[in-house]
């Protein structure tokens, strides 16, 4: 047993003799870490080596490994040393012409003006040093273009986070990282969610969910969120429900209040299409709670509004008044002027019968809505239901959906 | 003999005889000598009755006599432990508890769904379910005690579906959600020792639960918490065994054997007592 030991243990020698190093693949590296939930520490210590060298190889700053090191490697990892090679045409590093383009952005744009006020600094400081960092990390960029990204569209500045949102995707493909890829992909289907390309930010959303493994737990439940609005805002009640429910599952530990919040208007709202006033009631009430909780007005102000639409289900025209003024100025004083606010309101006026002033409210809405095809289908749908009601040829008409 | 002795005693002996424990309960009223230990003997009589026997109708009948005692106060912290008992059993038989202070309504749930996690794991989830709403929604700060009760309560609850063979789907989501409970509400009462032991768990019943990802995961925060603090040999020697049980189910001999090496190191450091009864855990996680 001994001497079969020895041979073995010679020929493993021979075969180390023999061969070169592997050129690491950092980004597979990075995905299969991630997927199989390994930190560093635990890695590095599996492996008998620092943890700074394990994150010198999950960053791509080590090109190759001793053929010793990657055979130990792939034996943790469950896979073959030829896995972990970088095939020729993977890009671990930025270029020049990748550095050249990021410095270009930041000497084209107002980069600097716009998140600024909305306490990026950290996302300028990093793209200032990727444009200076010899050997950046490809990845670094990537994740830099989509904190980039979301600043922009957490501004309304579209346009210019759909730019950066392509830099990012482009960057994720080249690098075949896969948590890159998937904020990418997230940030990809918001966009297209406000832009009214909805059958295409579902997609997305779904692409986003098969990533789940390179995902944070509360962006999971973001997903789930956004995907469930995405579906009932576009007719899929049941499906968008569910997926409602999966992010609350998803929030219910790892959420913030705000997300609680969110989730449970939304499946406010879902109900309210439905006409169930009183799963609409529950889930208002809980919207609000977390809300309070967490200190988040614009849920606040959405809550009341919420309520003045349930209380316009009941018919209570003065509570209903009373919770669309209360909304009317939270929104106010958060500076929010938006359609889909105005477009509530009209439902609101619309069941009690104040036609008049519900259409106002829709003709200042639709300018409000000119980005958004969504939102301004769903006006103009109100719009005729409301031209409807007001219409003197079926007098006594009920202004009901 | 002494109140504390006797009540070791009766905790020792409780799971492998319960039945047993339940006859000698009436004989610890008498040592009781003020409100804490009432408290202490309500907790005692409603968890062998029934998260144990499940004797819903005993439970209350056993707990009755409390109000005798002459340490017990309505008013006071033992009325309040009595009262959440009999509300926790009788919530078990299916009657809802009524008029008790949101805490209290959180706490019975999560009584209730404990006893009833092995009898009747469909009401058990649907219990559990209600206690983490009615908390979530309450907004009570930190300290108040509901946190613990449901903390005690998922540890518990995910132990019962651990341990059990052929789970259903069902029971895989209520141990997954009961561990998770735990872990979410040590982190908001308790120590970081409990929070560390709520990842062991976490650790446990993702491993039961098939997936390694997640269980890995929790073993490895598990043992950072315990360097974090500076925890004590016993505490590691369970870390590196939740890792090292999850490396051999994910195949990795070089992993398994590393956690394996660690966690009898920390043995060897364990005081003799210790030794006695977690030498097993070391012997299985030797096995191959």
């Amino acid at each position: 047993m001994a001497a079969r030991a020895a041979v073995a243990a010679a020929a493993g020698a021979a075969a180390v003799a023999t061969e070169g190093p592997v050129p690491l693949n950092s980004a597979w590296l990075r995905n299969r870490v991630a997927e199989l939930g390994l930190k560093q520490w635990w890695l590095a210590e599996q492996l008998g080596v620092d943890k700074k060298t394990v994150i010198r190889w999950l960053h791509g700053h080590v090109r190759a490994l001793q053929p010793a090191n990657a055979r130990a490697l792939a034996a943790v990892l469950g896979c073959r040393v030829a896995d972990l090679t970088r095939p020729r045409d993977t890009v671990d590093l930025a270029s020049a012409q990748d550095q050249r383009a990021a410095a270009a952005l930041l000497a084209t744009s107002t980069l600097i003006d716009k998140l600024g006020p909305v306490g990026e600094w950290d996302v300028i400081e990093g793209l200032l040093k990727a444009v200076a960092v010899p050997d950046l990390p490809l990845h670094v960029l990537g994740t830099l273009y989509n904190r980039l990204c979301e600043a922009c569209w957490r501004q309304d500045k579209l346009d210019e986070a759909e730019a950066v949102n392509r830099a990012a995707l482009a960057v994720a493909e080249r690098c075949g990282d896969q948590a890159l890829r998937a904020g990418a992909l997230l940030s990809q289907a918001n966009l297209q969610h406000w832009r009214g390309a909805s059958a295409e930010a579902i997609a997305g959303y779904r692409s986003c969910l098969a990533l789940r493994a390179f995902l944070e737990p509360r962006t999971l439940g973001a997903i789930h969120s956004n995907l469930g609005a995405a579906l009932y805002e576009t007719g899929e009640w049941d499906a968008g429900e569910a997926e409602l429910h999966a992010a609350l599952a998803q929030f219910r530990f790892g959420g913030t209040p705000t997300n609680r919040s969110i989730a449970h208007a939304n499946l406010a709202m879902l109900a309210l299409l439905r006409g169930d006033v009183a799963t609409a009631e529950f889930h208002n009430d809980a919207a609000h709670t977390h809300a309070q909780q967490g200190d988040y007005r614009r849920g606040l102000a959405l809550a009341r509004r919420v309520q003045a639409e349930i209380d316009a289900h009941r018919g209570d025209a003065e509570q209903a008044l009373r919770a669309l003024a209360d909304a009317r100025a939270a929104y106010a004083a958060l500076g929010i002027r938006e359609a889909p606010n105005l477009e509530a309101e009209a439902r609101v006026l619309r069941r009690l019968g104040r036609l008049d002033e519900a259409e106002r409210a829709l003709v200042d809405a639709l300018p409000l809505a000119a980005d958004f095809p969504l939102e301004t289908a769903s006006l103009q749908r109100e719009l005729a239901r409301l031209r409807a009601a007001m219409s003197p040829h079926v007098p006594g008409r009920p202004a009901r959906d | 003999m002494e109140f504390n002795t006797a009540m070791s005693q009766a905790w020792k002996d409780h799971a492998d005889d319960a039945s047993g424990v339940a006859l000698r309960l009436p004989s610890l009223l008498p040592l009781a000598a003020d409100e804490a230990q009432l408290e202490r003997l309500a907790a005692l009589i409603h968890h062998v009755h029934g998260t144990h026997l499940g004797q819903w109708q005993a439970g209350a009948a056993a707990l009755a006599p409390l109000r005798s005692a002459s340490a017990y106060r309505d008013d006071g912290s033992s009325g309040q432990a009595l009262r959440r008992a009999l509300a926790s059993l009788a919530l078990s038989a299916g009657t809802p508890p009524a008029s008790l202070s949101p805490s209290d309504q959180v706490r019975v749930h999560a009584m209730a769904a404990d006893n009833l996690g092995e009898r009747d794991p469909a009401r058990a989830a649907q219990l559990f379910e209600t206690a983490l709403a009615l908390a979530q929604r309450s907004g009570l700060p930190d300290a108040d005690p509901m946190h613990r009760a449901i903390a005690v309560a998922g540890n518990a609850l995910a132990c019962t579906f651990e341990a059990k063979p052929n789970r259903s789907a069902d029971e895989r989501a209520l141990m997954l959600l009961a561990a998770q409970a735990a872990r979410h509400h040590w982190e908001r009462a308790g120590t970081w020792l409990e929070v560390e032991r709520a990842e062991y768990r976490l650790a446990m019943s993702w491993l039961q639960a098939g997936d390694l990802t997640q269980a890995r995961q929790h073993a490895q925060t598990c043992l950072e918490v315990v360097d974090a603090n500076n925890g004590a040999a016993l505490e590691r020697l369970f870390g590196w065994e939740a890792l090292g049980r999850v490396e051999r189910a994910a195949g990795n001999a070089v992993g398994h054997a590393h956690a394996l090496a660690k966690a009898r190191a920390a043995f060897a450091q364990l005081s003799p007592d210790d030794q006695g009864w977690c030498a097993k855990s070391v012997e299985q996680l030797a096995a191959p």
